[in-house]
């Protein structure tokens, strides 16, 4: 037996972790995939309520019918749709905003379930797996249920696709072309509650708003395509779910915890190494468009210098005009020869073509700016200069034709210098 | 046959009327200005007529019948202040919601609303950024797109609330241009504008309010300082203040 085997294959010999991974894999999904609609939605609060305000329904299912997955199904969906028709309620008729309705019906709800709990002695729950979750306890009963609301979640998301998205997206807009946000909210809330009696037995209420929220937070980070959050929020679920329970195995964890740090671990990655949003992507983005204000003087620079005719009176005039030592210069004068903008030619450094019309390309961005915001009465002319010493640097080709075409195509900028054609 | 016909429209936010006994009769192929200061209830009434708002006494019929049953042939163009531009959808979705107004309840769009998506994209010289995400645009951009969503309505009753705030030369001209175009294709517009320069320039009729309908007729005839300074001057009349004290 290799080490692959031993730690990958040892596990899923037992029929009870069999159960386990498949329950977390299907709840990993369900959460991921409702938990995008709920975050984009902005109601990750009544995500929190909900997993609380079910405890009535399932202690009052438990004395109706006993240990079933139907009735626990139906309790759990019925108490979590009255708890979202009570919060609006209050909202509605009273000047008490939704957020502190919500704290006040949950908690509400939540306690009422502890009390019958604790008074019916003859109905045994036990509420530390209600809070935590109980993985390894799942049934097959229970992996049949969650299994269905997974279906179904799914079949809703495709189905109503264009009303969740309208409806998250533009409400307004959503009622005046005649779809009911009310009844695409109740739908919502009624997968919601769903996908947590899925969650109930294996990651426990307060792990299940976690499963809720970060994957399709991490998933948001990365992408900015509906479809594709979707996608990834319910891949982060499996994959937490999955690493989450082996770790558990292996090192004798608590189980839902265990699935729960794993999909903060990965948000944390995304939070830091995301590629468009990640704090450590932007910090390393920024050093390196500072190396490129740089390189980009140095050519504009060099344009303007261009008659000069040894290489370090060139230098020294650049480095001055910079106020940097003669040494950075030279440094970016490296890059540039690199990137074939600069060459080396009898002693002296000249722009190649390339070079040249990257320098013009400068010039005109510069230019076109000051013509700008001169016009536009923003700052007076002699206050111009620095502010597009900064703009040209940012500015992508598109905004500036479209800067030139807003100004009717000038010829001179505010000091009376010509502006470079394209 | 008129467009829209409101009588006696009243509408109240916690018990005090946004807009009073507002009556109106608009008829087909014209560019209208509601006009009124800062909460003169020019969204409400907008809003009352697009269906949106319950209303206290008063009825609204779009082409002669309930809001309900003409619903395909209006369409809303919001402030631009109202949306998440982090929302994870580019220019593209953003116009194709336009089309769903026409598909079934479950069903997606087909090549047809794709090419329209593409024509109204291009209408608007936005078919370049058709992928972009929406925060990656410029405010005039932005609202160029829901100036398209509206297109691909293809409906024949164009709302239009502030169209022109916060937007660059270059989409003010396209969106005046664009009023033009439908008016002559025999559209209706309804523009709620919030202030008074090229009110003459933008709208054939305006709509003068303040809570009550001060005037409604043909901009040369309405926009004169009298009827101006009625709708902008002066404080809560005394009637006003009472009415606030005694709800």
């Amino acid at each position: 037996m290799d080490i692959l085997s031993k730690y990958l294959l040892e596990p899923v010999q037992y029929e009870f972790i069999q159960r386990a991974l498949i329950a977390s894999v299907t709840i990993g999904i369900s959460c991921g995939l409702i938990g995008t609609y709920i975050m984009l939605r902005r109601m990750s609060l009544i995500g929190d309520a909900l997993a609380h305000a079910v405890l009535p329904g399932v202690v009052v299912s438990f004395m109706v019918a006993g240990k079933s997955e139907v009735a626990l199904f139906i309790g759990a969906v019925v108490s979590g749709i009255l708890t979202v028709l009570l919060i609006g309620f209050v909202n509605r008729n009273s000047k008490i905003k939704e957020d502190t309705s919500i704290g006040i019906i949950f908690t509400g709800a939540f306690a009422l379930g502890i009390l019958l709990v604790s008074q019916l002695k003859q109905v045994h729950i036990d509420l530390s797996s209600y809070l935590f979750g109980d993985v390894l306890g799942v049934s097959t009963g229970d992996i049949t249920l969650s299994m269905i609301i997974m279906v179904v979640i799914i079949f809703c998301i495709v189905l109503f696709y264009k009303q969740l998205l309208l409806t998250s997206f533009d409400p307004t807009m959503a009622m005046t072309i005649g779809i009911s946000t009310t009844l695409v909210h109740y739908m919502l809330m009624t997968l919601l509650s769903m996908s947590i009696v899925a969650g109930l037995q294996s990651v426990g209420v307060i792990l299940i708003i976690a499963m809720l929220i970060t994957p399709p937070a991490t998933a948001y980070l990365l992408s900015n395509n509906l479809k594709k959050i979707l996608l990834l929020s319910a891949m982060f679920g499996t994959i937490s779910a999955i690493t989450g329970l082996y770790l558990s195995y292996h090192f004798n964890f608590a189980s839902g915890a265990s699935i729960v740090l794993v999909a903060v671990a990965l948000f944390m990655l995304a939070f830091l190494f995301s590629p468009k949003e990640g704090v450590v992507t932007k910090f390393i983005r920024r050093r390196s468009a500072s190396k490129m204000v740089l390189i980009e003087d140095v050519i504009k620079l060099s344009y303007r210098f261009k008659d000069e005719q040894g290489k370090t009176e060139l230098v020294d005039k650049i480095a001055n005009e910079l106020g940097i030592s003669n040494g950075r210069v030279e440094a970016a004068i490296k890059t540039l020869i690199g990137k074939d903008l600069m060459s080396r030619t009898n002693g002296s450094y000249a722009l190649t073509d390339d070079g040249v019309k990257y320098a013009l390309r400068l010039v005109r961005t510069h230019r076109l700016w000051e013509t700008y915001v001169t016009r536009e009465n923003v700052v007076d002319i002699e206050h111009i200069h620095p502010e597009a010493e900064k703009v040209e640097h940012v500015l992508t080709e598109d905004m500036v034709d479209e800067l030139d075409e807003e100004l009717g195509f000038p010829e001179k900028d505010p000091h009376g210098s010509e502006i470079p054609r394209k | 046959m008129n467009v829209i016909t409101v009588k006696n429209l009243t509408i109240s936010y916690h018990k005090k009327p946004a807009i009073k006994g507002v009556n109106l009769n608009i008829e087909p192929g014209s560019v209208i200005g509601i006009i009124g200061p800062n909460g003169a209830g020019k969204s409400t009434l907008l809003k009352g007529m697009l269906g949106l708002l319950p209303f206290d006494t008063g009825e609204i019929k779009i082409f002669g019948e309930d809001i309900d049953k003409s619903r395909k042939r209006i369409s809303y163009i919001p402030q631009r202040e109202q949306f998440d531009w982090d929302f994870p959808i580019n220019v593209e979705d953003v116009v194709m919601m336009g089309r769903y107004a026409h598909l079934p309840v479950v069903g997606f769009p087909k090549a047809g609303d794709k090419a329209i998506v593409g024509q109204v994209l291009t209408k608007v010289e936005m078919d370049k950024y058709a992928k972009r995400q929406i925060r990656q645009l410029s405010g005039g951009q932005q609202q160029r797109v829901f100036l398209a969503r509206a297109l691909a309505q293809e409906s024949d009753v164009y709302f239009l609330d502030e169209p022109f705030v916060g937007v660059d030369a270059k989409t003010e001209r396209a969106i005046f241009k664009l009023m033009k175009e439908l008016k002559y294709m025999g559209k209706t517009l309804l523009v709620v504008h919030h202030d008074l320069s090229m009110v003459k320039d933008y709208f054939d009729k305006l709509i003068l309010i303040n809570q009550t309908l001060i005037a409604y007729g043909d901009s040369e005839k309405v926009f004169t300082p009298e009827l101006i300074n009625k709708t902008y001057g002066g404080r809560l009349t005394m009637l006003q203040k009472t009415e606030e004290l005694v709800n």
